[in-house]
């Protein structure tokens, strides 16, 4: 039995049914406060070890007392609230704008010196509660503002010496900001544009490019181009919250290195798409020597693939402490044995087909590729498990290996990309058998009837999952997917694994509530007091077994597969987390009317979790932050702890909303 | 009145006398024009014959009557070579082998060998005939025998049975191209239809083998039943006694294919150019030569058309007469094949060709054909005409006041090559040719709703331009296009794959020259281009693939080349390449119907880039330097520039083939192809005419003046006022003023510039192959009467004229700079007295200067290139 009034709460989930449609907008009632919205930060950063004020804008922030770091490293104090003045609209603008009033929040931040480089969340406190976050990005290297001096001319542009970090932003309509820079016969260098996702779903798609001002017969004043680089991001109708990288974090995954042909000094433009600007398109311009410690900032983000995502050494032991079956070795060393009489999927498998497989060490070996490897005569031998490192480095190029397999196994082929990313790299990989039949590849063919006729796409996952029949020898054949990628930084590393049952990635949200629901960042919670709000909590479980029962990939599980405790930890006193339920998104599972049978797709299970403030919970100043954390049942018992989120919650003065006046229901 | 008369002298010299001709010598000279003989004028008549040709030279006649006709040209005093064929005495040295009759034509009678001799006035020439295979029937053949009557007769031609439909239920393949076909629906019945192998309605032969005579085929062209088409054939003809045999004897298809059965491999025309005066006339020879090795006279078996009548006509025999001074090329067409020759009929002989100096291979041909057609080149163009137009050509940038003193004062003799190096090594030349190829490879926003992806295409383009890349890479790279790279994004239309034919077609006009968009649905009506070589293309691109993140129906997309097959589609096209015809699977195939191996199955497009981009492929090079030579000429020694077919031949074919071969010989360098033409003479030519060249616009004589494209005459207008354009880069209500002052017009990628001036002068919007040179429209003169662009920028601050003002400089050094920046010219002596009278006349000495700006940068001088 569980206490409504504990701050723990266990949840019973037996949720794999996923509910279809979106929920319907619908008039709601609203409470008596505002939440308050960040929209913009300028500048978008500091160095480490140093202090800087900032302008935060957005709505609601009447009465912002703190911001909100969650990390010692930082120390900011609120100096200013003022409201903004609305600007002139015309026409349909005008009717649009009867928009809440924007404020500005002027802050000063203290940076420890031992803060991380890297982006900070930061939020503010005001009288609706706790704020969505923007991201402070912190710095080793000199960061600089932008000359408050015109330096939009070539004529008249800002030097700057290398490295640094530019706070800069575009402004105006048709701006354009000149740096220049000294640079040494051969010098190679690093240009990144930093800007937040939010400027870039307000149209801000910053470009950059690299001059010589040498001028020319035709006019002294021409500019020679040397580079250009955009950051494509292959997306429309960005979001927050939706597809793309994780709001906040900067949307670029590439920059841009130049080598110089001669010692000089040389200009760099900054720009806009359309020469669009806008006081809030802030941007960190980064000049960085490559070589030595450089890395690039720009590798932080994740561009909705998962070929980013981490394997090392350890991924193993990382699946397994995520397991959600009992077949884990009781040795990590040993060779995997079932830890349970319980019917598991590899021992399901194969019991269909009357054999027993000889299980895989769970001790992975680690393989760097060796060239020449292009064709199966001069293929590397490896391994299970096998963690293969190499690189494609030259277009064509195509990476050999041979691995034996001495009865029929089921196996899980992970792929990274701890270079050049996917679109910029694009690893395919591809598993013949003796007799040179394809077995597999992660490149998938999706048919789809949809309203606008018949689609034939294709896919690149970093996963596959695939059952081997026979013992023998096979041979992976690891290239890019264009066969026009190539070069040192289109690094890849393969682990090729037993598969393992596991939760993959969660994520956090709010339930949406039609297409009108613009709210950003659900992560964190302000409740008045008898107020209750929702997050909906979404687990992937990747590699369960299951049987395809149809020709539209209709899966049947096994009974108590996914089952799952959820928890909310740190609960302020007076506010308590409840099971719930909603008309959930289907997110995962596309509408495809044909999936091969070795398309790697992760199953997802989704819950809803209330949280709810009693009537007379007292008013907060500062937000608490609540984690949440999963316990997979393996059997009947519940399994290790994963972190999920953390999300801070605050009770805020005023009231919820009245409840619709209705017919009652029920039965 | 006064008319020319001119008297031949011996060794080619002659005088020339301007007489006054009273009414009654002109009465005389018609009477003794009526009299003259066919093809000479009374003045060819009195002049002496310098030389004798008689074509074919030594030619072999195979086969049981077989017949040879021969032409004798005569070159006159006056430098034209005429036709006398029908004028001369024609002797056999042996009249048992065969004879010859009073038009020049030989017919077969024994084996062996003879020497015909053709006499006219007091010459005579000679050539060696061989006579062989007497008593060889020639095997009859369908194609041959058959289609050449419906070529001849023009039931085959586009407009007719040849059309794409057929005509009244029939349907012949033009040109007799696909003789089964033809023989099918004459013989079986049926009505074709475009989109399926299948024959609708009746299947009612054509023929009657029961009643020869009764057959369709006979009755309807001889108007013995109604015919659409009129009478084509006479019941009394050869055609017509050919096809009733042919009927008789079972309508046969012959052994198509066996050795005795030869084909046409190509047609040849004598003489190939012909020059005319205002009443020439001239026969042409047509010989085929036959896939067995020989060579037949096939001149009574082609069909003749003028490519324009109101210069030359032809009637059915090849005989072509003059209409109207100007260029022309008759077409030759025989069963399956088409040739042509180029005509020009010019006012008047020149009495002594001038010695023009020649500067490199590209004068040598063209001068060489401006000689043989009595056309003078204009003179050198002066240094101001030079800088100008090199200036505008090469880097779409007029040259600043200071540099136009600078190279007009220059005495170097070498200046004029120094100023093609400087330019080609400049960062405009870059910024110009960057905006030629990303028209021709249509760079615009909008092409993946991704105005990104458009930077990163056209920075594609920028680094091959920058780099001088070899054309034939740069091809390729596009061609074969996959992934996240600038030239894959031109292979999408807003989020989808382009459909493989529309990618085809493109493809195959940008790098090969040639239109094959109708071959996509039926056989090119024109051409000899079927649907089946078509879509083998076609093929090679459907393995286009699109990637995309599955899971999110969204993300990082592009495309690649997989095996299995083809990229999103929204109308439901399977995933492999299907005849629409026929709806068989279709496998990559070029031109010439050799499969691709399998063994070469993957990444198809490469392996057509290849192909197409081969030195040993003609077509890709000749495209390109036909292209480029348009450019800077205002006209395509093929013309349109991507229009190449036997249909449209070039000017100076010779000319084509040596800049396209030289082209390949450097690795494809551009910059070597551009730097070859600016330095020939040709290039150089003043615009000013002379009294030959007046009405040339086709032989590069002299320079024509040519309308600067959109952007280009926006950047020149910043130039000459000196104030920058205001270029609006979004339409939204916030964006009233949008790149930032400097931008130039050619540096802006359409789909992302919405400017008015743009829409006025007709900016191509590169969402198709670029298609028409500009042209001006009243619209642009009301916009050079009141448009923003013409008039507020005159009044600004810091105009060139206002910064003149405040640096207190005179009228006369205000109207040189302005001239000097406008015109790369100072003015007259006249227009610079004028002017300054003009301006103290004002009673404002800046609104006067401004007038004077608005003026000339309306002027017809500065919105061409001349």
């Amino acid at each position: 039995m569980v206490s409504h009034r504990c701050n723990r709460l266990m949840i019973g989930l037996f949720l794999l049914s996923f509910t279809a449609g979106l929920a319907a907008g619908a008039d709601r009632p609203k409470p008596s406060y505002s939440e308050p919205e960040l929209q913009t930060l300028v500048p978008l950063g500091g160095r480490v070890g140093s202090s800087l004020e900032v302008e935060v804008r957005g709505k609601f922030l009447d009465g912002a007392h703190a911001a909100w770091m969650g990390h010692d490293a930082f120390e900011a104090r609120v100096k200013s609230v003022e409201p903004v003045a609305p600007p002139e609209a015309e026409g349909d603008e005008k009717a649009e704008s009867k928009d809440d009033g924007e404020y500005r929040v002027r802050l000063r931040i203290d940076i420890a010196s031992d803060a991380t480089p890297g982006p900070h969340p930061l939020r503010l406190v005001a009288a609706g509660g706790v704020s969505n976050r923007l991201y402070l990005q912190i710095h080793q290297d000199p960061v600089i503002a932008e000359s408050s001096r015109p330096h939009q001319k070539p004529a008249t542009a800002q030097p700057v010496a290398v490295p640094a970090v530019v706070n800069g932003t575009i402004e105006r309509q048709g701006e354009l900001d000149y740096y220049s820079l000294e640079a040494s016969k051969g010098q190679e260098v690093a240009f990144e544009v930093i800007f937040s996702h939010e400027t870039l779903s307000k149209g801000f798609r910053p470009q950059l490019r690299i001059y010589e001002a040498a001028g020319s017969w035709l006019g002294s004043r021409q500019l020679t181009q040397l580079a250009f680089h955009s950051e494509v991001h292959g997306e429309l109708n960005l979001s927050p919250g939706e597809a793309g990288p994780p709001p906040g974090t900067t949307p670029i995954n590439s920059g841009l290195k130049y080598r110089f042909g001669k010692a000089g000094r040389y200009l760099v433009e900054v720009a806009s798409e359309r020469f669009q600007g806008k006081p809030e398109y802030a941007y960190q311009l980064r000049i960085a020597p490559v070589g030595g410690d450089y890395q690039s900032r720009l590798k932080d983000s994740e561009w909705g693939r998962t070929f980013t995502r981490r394997i090392g050494a350890d991924r193993l032991e990382v699946l397994w402490a995520r397991t959600v079956t009992s077949n884990r070795p009781t040795d990590p060393g040993a060779e995997g044995q079932p830890a349970s009489g319980r019917p598991d999927p590899e021992t399901t498998y194969d019991n269909q087909q009357g054999k027993r497989p000889a299980p895989i060490p769970n001790r992975v070996t680690h393989w760097a590729e060796k060239e020449p490897n292009d064709g199966s005569g001069r293929a590397t031998e490896v391994a299970l498990p096998g963690l293969i490192q190499g690189s494609i480095d030259r277009p064509g190029d195509v990476d050999t290996y041979r691995f034996k397999l001495p009865s029929a196994q089921r196996l899980a082929f992970e792929i990274q990309t701890p270079g050049l990313s996917p679109p910029h790299f694009t690893p395919r990989f591809e598993i013949r058998d003796a007799a040179g039949r394809t077995m597999v590849t992660n490149l998938h063919k999706v048919n789809s009837t949809l309203s606008e006729g018949q689609w034939v796409v294709k896919d690149v996952e970093s996963k596959v999952i695939e059952t081997f029949d026979q013992e023998g020898e096979y041979t992976l054949e690891v290239s890019d997917v264009t066969s026009r990628s190539g070069s040192p930084d289109c690094l890849y590393r393969l682990l090729i694994r037993p598969q393992i049952p596991h939760l993959g990635q969660f994520t956090v949200e709010t339930l949406k509530r039609g297409t009108e629901d613009r709210r950003v960042d659900p992560l964190r919670i302000n409740l008045a007091p008898g107020e209750a709000k929702t997050l909906v909590i979404t687990a992937r479980v990747e590699e369960i077994d299951a049987r395809i029962t149809d020709s539209l990939g209709e899966r049947a599980f096994d009974w108590g597969t996914g089952e799952m405790i959820l928890q909310a930890e740190g609960l302020p006193r007076g506010v308590h987390a409840l099971p719930g339920t909603g008309i959930l998104k289907i997110k995962g599972k596309p509408r495809y009317e044909t999936i091969l049978r070795y398309n790697y797709l992760p199953d997802v299970l989704q819950a809803v979790m209330v949280f709810h403030a009693e009537d007379d919970a007292q008013a907060m100043a500062l937000p608490e932050s609540v984690r949440l954390t999963a316990r997979p049942l393996i059997g009947s018992r519940p399994g290790p702890t994963i972190p999920v989120a953390d999300v801070p919650l605050m009770v805020v003065a005023g009231s919820a909303a009245k409840a619709v006046p209705g017919e009652a229901v029920g039965e | 009145m006064e008319a020319v008369m001119t008297r031949g002298k011996s060794k080619g010299r002659r005088s020339r006398r301007r007489l006054p001709i009273p009414g009654v010598v002109l009465l005389a000279g018609s009477v003794l024009a009526a009299l003259a003989l066919p093809g000479l004028s009374v003045a060819e008549e009195t002049q002496p014959v310098e030389s004798l040709r008689l074509l074919p030279g030594n030619p072999q006649i195979w086969g049981a009557e077989a017949s040879q006709q021969f032409l004798l040209l005569a070159r006159f005093a006056d430098g034209l070579e005429r036709d006398v064929t029908d004028q001369a005495r024609y002797d056999l040295s042996d009249p048992q082998v065969a004879e010859v009759d009073a038009s020049g034509k030989v017919v077969a009678r024994s084996n062996g060998r003879v020497v015909l001799t053709a006499a006219f006035r007091d010459r005579t020439a000679s050539t060696r005939v061989l006579i062989d295979g007497i008593s060889e029937e020639r095997p009859f053949s369908f194609a041959r025998d058959i289609g050449a009557i419906f070529t001849k007769t023009g039931c085959n031609n586009s407009e007719c049975h040849g059309g794409v439909k057929g005509q009244g239920g029939l349907k012949l393949s033009v040109n007799a191209l696909f003789p089964k076909e033809d023989y099918r629906w004459i013989t079986k019945g049926g009505i074709y239809q475009v989109m399926s192998a299948e024959a609708a309605g009746e299947q009612k032969p054509r023929i009657d083998l029961q009643d020869p005579e009764q057959s369709l085929l006979l009755l309807k062209p001889t108007l013995a039943v109604p015919h659409g088409g009129g009478q084509r054939l006479n019941p009394e003809s050869a055609s017509y006694r050919t096809l009733l045999r042919w009927i008789r004897d079972g309508a046969p298809y012959g052994e198509e294919g066996s050795e005795e059965i030869a084909r046409i491999e190509r047609l040849e025309v004598l003489p190939r150019e012909v020059v005319l005066d205002r009443k020439g006339r001239h026969r042409l020879l047509v010989t085929a030569h036959m896939s067995n090795g020989r060579r037949e006279d096939v001149s009574e078996q082609v069909l003749y058309e003028s490519n324009d009548h109101e210069i030359v006509e032809v009637d059915e025999s090849g005989v072509v007469t003059a209409k109207g001074v100007g260029e022309s090329a008759v077409m030759i067409r025989a069963a399956g094949q088409a040739t042509s020759a180029r005509f020009g009929v010019i006012a008047k002989p020149l009495p002594r060709y001038p010695e023009v100096a020649k500067r490199n291979y590209v004068d040598e041909h063209v001068f060489g054909k401006l000689e043989r057609f009595n056309i003078i080149p204009s003179e050198t163009s002066s240094d101001s005409e030079f800088l100008r137009r090199i200036c505008l050509d090469l880097t779409g940038t007029l040259p600043p006041a200071d540099r136009v003193r600078e190279f007009l004062s220059s005495g170097d003799p070498d200046k004029r090559d120094g100023l093609v190096e400087t330019l080609l090594n400049s960062p405009e030349y870059v910024d110009y040719w960057t905006y030629f190829f990303s028209e021709l490879l249509r760079v615009y926003s909008g092409a993946t709703l991704n105005a990104e992806h458009a930077l990163i295409y056209e920075d594609w383009v920028r680094k091959n331009i920058a780099a001088n890349v070899p054309y034939d890479r740069m091809a390729r790279e596009r061609l074969a296009a996959q992934g996240f790279s600038g030239p894959a994004w031109s292979y999408w239309t807003f989020r989808d794959l382009t459909p493989v034919p529309e990618i085809a077609t493109e493809q195959i006009r940008v790098f090969l020259g040639r239109r094959l968009g109708c071959a996509q649905c039926h056989n090119h009506p024109f051409e000899n281009w079927s649907q089946d070589q078509f879509w083998g293309l076609a093929a090679f691109f459907g393995d286009m693939t699109q990637i995309m993140e599955v899971e999110k129906i969204r993300g990082p997309y592009f495309v690649i080349d997989d095996i299995e097959g083809h990229g999103r589609r929204k109308d439901r096209s399977p995933a492999r390449i299907l005849h629409p015809r026929t709806k068989e699977q279709v496998r990559p195939s070029f031109p010439d119907g050799s499969l691709l191996p399998d063994s070469q199955r993957r990444d198809l497009r490469m392996r057509l880039a290849e192909w197409m981009t081969a030195p040993e492929n003609p077509y890709f090079a000749e495209a390109i330097v036909n292209r480029v030579w348009g450019h800077f000429f205002g006209r395509g020694i093929v013309e349109p520039v991507d229009d190449f077919r036997a249909t449209n031949p070039p000017t100076h074919p010779e000319l084509l083939k040596a800049l396209s071969r030289d082209f390949v010989d450097h690795g494809y360098d551009l910059k070597h192809l551009l730097r070859t033409i600016l330095r020939s003479r040709t290039y150089q030519l003043s615009g000013l005419a002379n009294e030959t060249n007046r009405d040339d616009k086709v032989n590069y004589s002299r320079a024509l003046p040519r309308l600067l494209e959109a952007p280009v005459l926006l950047d020149a207008i910043t130039r000459a006022t000196g104030v920058d354009s205001e270029l609006v880069v979004s339409d939204k209500p916030d964006a009233t003023s949008g790149a930032p002052p400097g931008t130039r017009a050619i540096n802006l990628i359409p789909g992302m510039v919405p400017s008015p001036f743009f829409e006025v002068y007709n900016r191509n919007d590169r969402r198709g192959v670029p298609e028409n040179k500009p042209q001006l429209t009243l619209l642009q003169s009301l916009h050079r009467l009141s448009g923003p662009t013409f008039t507020s920028r005159l009044t600004q601050d810091g105009s060139r004229v206002d910064g003149l003002l405040k640096e207190g400089a005179g009228d006369r050094e205000i109207i040189e700079d302005l001239y000097l920046s406008a015109f790369t010219r100072f003015p007259t002596d006249r227009e610079l007295s004028g002017l300054e009278a003009m301006l103290a006349e004002q009673p404002s000495r800046r609104e006067g200067l401004q007038s004077l700006t608005w003026a000339l940068v309306s002027s017809r001088e500065f919105v061409h290139n001349h």
